[in-house]
């Protein structure tokens, strides 16, 4: 389980002019840099955890059954949960998914560059991903195994493949 | 995505965009807020290798059909019938309310 250190608000704590000695200012120093570095960690994972909101989000909106006017299945704890482990994985930086409810209870994870260019993953309760991707007149489909730490290379290529200018070097197929 | 191999639609002519509007108020939305609808014809879906389905009551009321069956691979399956709703999707209009 990962779990989110919230950043200490400890600026009360440590005030440069209270730091008399020389060794205190370089302690006071050094825990600002420590603190800093923290904050941007936490600024960092900010967008993930708004991103697993969302997730959750839709596992509130779609809980009933039909919730789309048919006979779609509630959206899975479980298939939330590895959705949420999954967003927890990609790297830092990595561009983060639009989110969708499937009706077989999964959830789809989307990354639209246009309407000619996207990457699109869905996450059930499972830990094989079903995938596609439209690129221009190219499109394609596979699997990949999600151990619920490592998001396979291939996915993380596919993606960059479509939010990045130009095609990935490998395409499965 | 489609639902036990079908995707449901509702059919859309000539008529004015309001009557569009009121089927999807009527027979779609339930609790939800309308903001638009996707619009595809049939010969788009077609051209995805998919089929479109005649299955009233309600009024209109039709079915995508003819996705990727893979049989003993469900996931497999799943992404092959991704690789078509996004074609598909690629190809809708988008008509806001």
């Amino acid at each position: 389980m990962t779990m989110l250190a919230e950043p200490l608000s400890t600026r009360w704590l440590v005030r440069p002019r209270n730091a008399v000695s020389s060794g205190g200012k370089i302690a006071s120093s050094a825990i600002q840099k420590a603190l800093g570095s923290l904050e941007r960690s936490f600024a960092l994972f900010g967008p993930k955890r708004a991103a697993i909101s969302q997730i959750w989000a839709l596992v509130n909106e779609c809980s009933e059954m039909g919730w789309d006017g048919e006979h779609a299945e509630p959206v899975s704890e479980l298939a939330a949960e590895r959705a949420a482990d999954f967003i927890r994985a990609l790297p830092d930086s990595f561009p983060l998914p639009e989110f969708a409810p499937e009706p077989d209870g999964s959830i789809s994870l989307d990354w639209i560059r246009s309407r000619s260019r996207l990457f699109s993953l869905s996450v059930g309760a499972g830990s094989r991903l079903p995938y596609a991707w439209l690129d221009g007149t190219d499109i394609g489909h596979g699997v990949a195994r999600f151990d619920g730490e490592t998001v396979p290379s291939r996915i993380l290529e596919g993606i960059r493949g479509i939010v990045d200018r130009g095609k990935p070097s490998f395409w499965p197929s | 995505m489609p639902k036990d191999g079908q995707a449901s639609v509702f059919r859309h002519g000539p008529e004015p965009r309001d009557s569009l509007w009121q089927i999807a108020i009527d027979h779609a939305v339930g609790d939800r807020t309308l903001h638009g609808a996707a619009v595809v014809s049939a010969g788009e879906v077609r051209a995805a290798s998919l089929d479109v389905a005649a299955s009233e009551p309600p009024p209109r009321h039709a079915n995508i059909i003819g996705w990727a069956s893979s049989g003993t691979d469900p996931e497999a399956q799943k992404a092959q019938q991704m690789a078509q709703a996004i074609l598909l999707a690629s190809r809708a209009v988008l008509w806001r309310r």
